[in-house]
């Protein structure tokens, strides 16, 4: 889908291999607003960054666009205790067991943003997460 | 648009030029961005977007002279085998026969949070080493993943 003006977007850091494992950068990311779409290019705020994206504005592919998933899917995750899962299907370390803190999609995939115990985010696909329940 | 759309991060800087004596330990991690804007020049001009969502322009004399690398996928078993995992860097005396560390203290072990590879922006595709970004102790370093081991 087409990013269009009252998307919300963030820097696009992933590669097709590397959006389904990890995001590159272990913060939670920032996330502007389209102000202005033309000729393949986009302007966009980034209110929690105070700034824009100047004058000529960037490539559309330069941008992963965010968009709300389900709400069924958002509170099925929201606010779980949940560990990340390897492509093998094993779990990554116990360091990585954290909470769920956001759910949305990218790009059309629905991603979890997972806040663990030391501080640290990270983000995988919601398929890629095994909820520990009773936690 | 030979660099459009790539994934980079700044070169990795290092009192060593080799790689295999350049670790970085930094207080934070490093910062990707995506080329979002490119002109051929002279000079040549390459506009990042980083994950901070700064704008910057990179202007170099030659594509070597930008110190930007690509940032590409690792070896999937590097990706396997690291990502999600506690690891600690190799002695440089190599490992034993009872500690595949070769004694590396333990409050050197560290979260593997990315896997990825760094190809210098004027090489070929896919022709760099791939690095780990481990995080210890609220400090980040990143190195080598043939450096590095598995804690069990």
């Amino acid at each position: 889908m087409a990013i269009a003006v009252g998307d919300r977007v963030r820097p696009k850091l992933t590669s097709a291999t590397l959006g389904t494992i990890s995001r590159l950068q272990p913060q939670p990311p920032k996330l502007g607003t389209v102000s202005r779409v033309s000729g393949g290019n986009v302007w966009a705020t980034f209110a929690d960054a105070g700034m824009t994206l100047g004058t000529a504005g960037v490539l559309a592919g330069a941008l992963d666009q965010i968009t709300s998933t389900s709400s069924v899917t958002r509170n099925a995750l929201i606010d779980q205790v949940v560990v990340g899962l390897k492509a093998s299907g094993a779990v990554y370390n116990d360091a990585f067991v954290g909470k769920v803190v956001d759910v949305y999609d990218v790009d059309g995939i629905t991603k979890v943003l997972i806040r663990t115990e030391l501080g640290l985010f990270y983000e995988l696909p919601s398929t890629q997460i095994s909820i520990l329940q009773g936690r | 648009m030979a660099d459009a759309l790539k994934v980079v991060a700044v070169r990795i800087q290092s009192t060593s030029t080799v790689a295999a004596l350049a670790p970085s330990m930094q207080p934070q991690g490093p910062h990707f961005g995506v080329i979002a804007a490119e002109a051929a020049g002279p000079p040549l001009t390459r506009t990042i977007l980083w994950d901070n969502v700064n704008l910057n322009e990179v202007d170099g004399d030659a594509a070597a002279d930008l110190n930007l690398d690509v940032i590409e996928d690792a070896v999937q078993a590097t990706v396997d085998k690291f990502l999600g995992a506690l690891a600690i860097r190799i002695a440089a005396t190599g490992a034993t026969t009872l500690d595949p560390s070769g004694g590396t203290p333990r409050e050197y072990t560290g979260l593997v949070v990315s896997v990825y590879k760094r190809t210098p922006i004027q090489d070929a595709a896919g022709t760099g080493s791939d690095y780990l970004l481990l995080y210890v102790d609220g400090t980040y370093y990143e190195d080598l993943a043939a450096n590095f081991v598995v804690m069990g």
